[in-house]
């Protein structure tokens, strides 16, 4: 008898033990996977400014700073303030959200960098408790600019609370610390070799075409058919989607996000969405994804405006201005952040894919969350910001699109 | 008395009948219509009648993919309708006339226009109770002649009895929509 109530004692102290430092062990999300290639010592990065979407006064130069210092202390070559800040001046660059193919090379041809970090603050709250939403891209310079490596962090004070409140942070300095490091481990990470890209769609390509020609199975395999339009892939998947097969097998598939038309009441909305679809188009595999600012380059040189999202005439421009296959695109109607402790972010938007070899739509999504979707019991599972909300939203569509782990109906015989 | 009682159980009920909020579908197709010719389609933005300013935007977008979800039809990009819109010098896209409609469809060559009015969406109350609702309405107009082929009109949500009796039972208006919507593609197609 004295034996068991020792042995139930002494779990309860491991029990209580883990509880108290799980929480301090809650780590980052910074965003998806990121490609691999391991580069020299001498490579060399220049960190622009942040640029801030947070629609509030926000921390930049600090954030910058941090960012610059973590990956100098990972034995980085980080171009100096100075240097940047003559180039800039130099060249009268004034638009730093993204890089143009003519700025991409000023940087290579005259200040030896390989990349650029063009890094943006989502959400920036001190309210306690403090909230947190950083996204970052790395785009290599020269003459055709390619994202190399994306990712995002958001975070919230209360995030991981944990036993006796332990986990919480009050500071709004230590959050934006673990949210920079997040993003810094991640790049250094896949700087590395050590983070693996996602893998890409050639399985699933196959299987299509495979059931196109044999005309056996149930169409595309997507279950929005079968359902009435109506699809439920995980609570953060799109209410309803359409899809065409389009990925032919072993292909690499160039795509340019569009600006998104953001009819939410949050000014950046659009902006911020986009940006998320950027970075984690960046860790698909046999994608490629086409520079913002080069998107931005072109549209402003062939005068394109956009009246309600990209009209097949403008996608006919871009396709060939900037040799792409895919446009993706589309229109935030809601993106939502609460201030303080009591709230529930809510994001929705609609997501259209136009594609170049037919001139047609191949994908269509209208998705819709809020951050208990996946709260069964008490706040388990809450997501506090609009971003991770916005993010996760994010990941299923493009996996859905391209990596294909999310397919319901896999047939037989097929790994 | 055994009379009286009984007679007032059946008004009783056919009062709380008549106050139950539920879903209504009224719905018109052209008997001299090819729908199979239909390959294509724009739709239009909607109009919107509610106090929401997004509420047309929000129901355009959810119907458009929902309906190319069915893969009976292609639905138009946005642009490529607003593109057609500007070109076409419509004035009032909500209602475009037969000319506007042609001339619309021979620009982004559809075979079909969709128009549609979003009369009610969002939270109503009914005493202490409260529902979402939404309440709209839809044609197609044919791309050859302008004339109208097809006209639905659906309501869903509000406050049933069942929300009178044991509460709200706090549908998302999201849901709601894609119910509504789901009723109005299933009568387009049968």
């Amino acid at each position: 008898m004295r034996s068991s109530t020792s042995f139930l004692n002494r779990i309860s102290v491991f029990l209580i033990t883990s509880l108290l430092f799980l929480p301090g062990c809650a780590s980052v999300k910074a965003g998806p996977a990121a490609a691999g290639p391991v580069v020299g010592a001498n490579f060399r990065v220049a960190v622009y400014p942040v640029a801030n979407l947070s629609g509030a006064r926000a921390p930049l130069k600090e954030t910058r700073r941090m960012l610059t210092e973590m990956l100098r202390a990972k034995g980085m070559a980080v171009l100096s303030d100075e240097e940047l800040e003559t180039f800039l001046a130099r060249h009268r660059i004034r638009y730093l959200g993204g890089l143009s193919a003519e700025e991409s090379e000023w940087m290579k041809g005259e200040m030896a960098v390989d990349a650029v970090l063009i890094t943006s603050f989502e959400h920036y709250d001190e309210v306690f408790p403090p909230k947190i939403a950083l996204t970052a891209r790395l785009v290599s310079t020269g003459i055709k600019p390619v994202i190399l490596w994306g990712g995002s962090s958001a975070l919230a004070g209360d995030d991981s609370e944990g036993i006796l409140a332990l986990g919480l942070i009050e500071d709004p300095g230590r959050l934006l610390e673990k949210a920079v490091g997040g993003l810094s481990d991640s790049l250094t990470g896949y700087l590395s070799g050590k983070e693996e890209r996602l893998k890409g769609a050639s399985w699933r390509a196959v299987v299509r075409r495979g059931t196109e020609e044999t005309g056996q199975g149930p169409p595309f395999y997507f279950t929005a058919e079968a359902e009435g339009g109506r699809v439920h892939i995980g609570p953060f998947g799109p209410k309803s989607y359409y899809e065409a097969p389009f990925l032919a097998p072993g292909k690499r598939y160039s795509i340019v996000v569009a600006p998104f038309l953001n009819a939410s009441a949050d000014r950046d909305a659009g902006d911020i969405v986009r940006l998320q679809f950027v970075a984690q188009l960046a860790a698909i595999k046999n994608i490629s994804v086409v520079e913002p600012g080069v998107l931005r380059e072109k549209m402003l040189t062939s005068r394109i405006i956009m009246l309600d999202s990209v009209s097949l005439a403008d996608a006919d421009l871009i396709f060939e201005g900037l040799n792409a296959d895919l446009i993706l695109t589309g229109k935030v109607e809601d993106y939502y952040d609460y201030q303080g402790p009591n709230g529930t972010p809510h994001v929705r938007f609609s997501v259209s894919l136009i594609e170049r070899k037919g001139g047609r739509m191949v994908w269509t999504s209208d998705s819709s969350n809020t951050g208990d979707d996946r709260v069964v019991i008490f706040d388990f599972g809450k997501i506090r910001t609009a971003q991770g909300l916005a993010s996760r939203m994010i990941r299923v569509i493009v996996e859905e699109l391209f990596s294909g782990p999310l397919i319901q109906e896999r047939p037989k015989g097929v790994s | 008395m055994m009379r009286k009682t009984r007679f007032l159980a059946v008004f009783l009920m056919a009062v709380l009948t008549a106050c139950a909020g539920a879903g209504h579908l009224s719905n018109w197709h052209d008997e001299s219509m090819d729908f199979g010719a239909v390959k294509t389609v724009a739709v239009m933005p909607f109009a919107n009648l509610t106090q929401l300013q997004q509420a047309g935007g929000r129901v355009r977008d959810t119907f458009m993919s929902m309906l190319m979800a069915t893969g009976g039809v292609y639905v138009l990009p946005p642009g490529e309708v607003a593109r057609g819109i500007a070109r076409a010098g419509i004035a009032d896209p909500t209602a475009p006339s037969s000319e506007e409609v042609v001339k619309l469809c021979g620009i982004v060559k559809a075979d079909a226009v969709i128009t549609g009015v979003v009369k009610e969406y969002g939270e109503v109350r009914a005493g202490a109770t409260f529902g979402n609702i939404i309440a709209l309405d839809m044609s197609m107009l044919e791309g050859q002649s302008g004339r109208v082929v097809w006209t639905a009109s659906a309501e869903e949500g509000g406050v049933s009895m069942k929300d009178r009796l044991l509460g709200p039972s706090g549908k998302p208006i999201n849901d709601i929509t894609v119910q509504a919507l789901n009723e109005i593609i299933n009568k387009l197609f049968k």
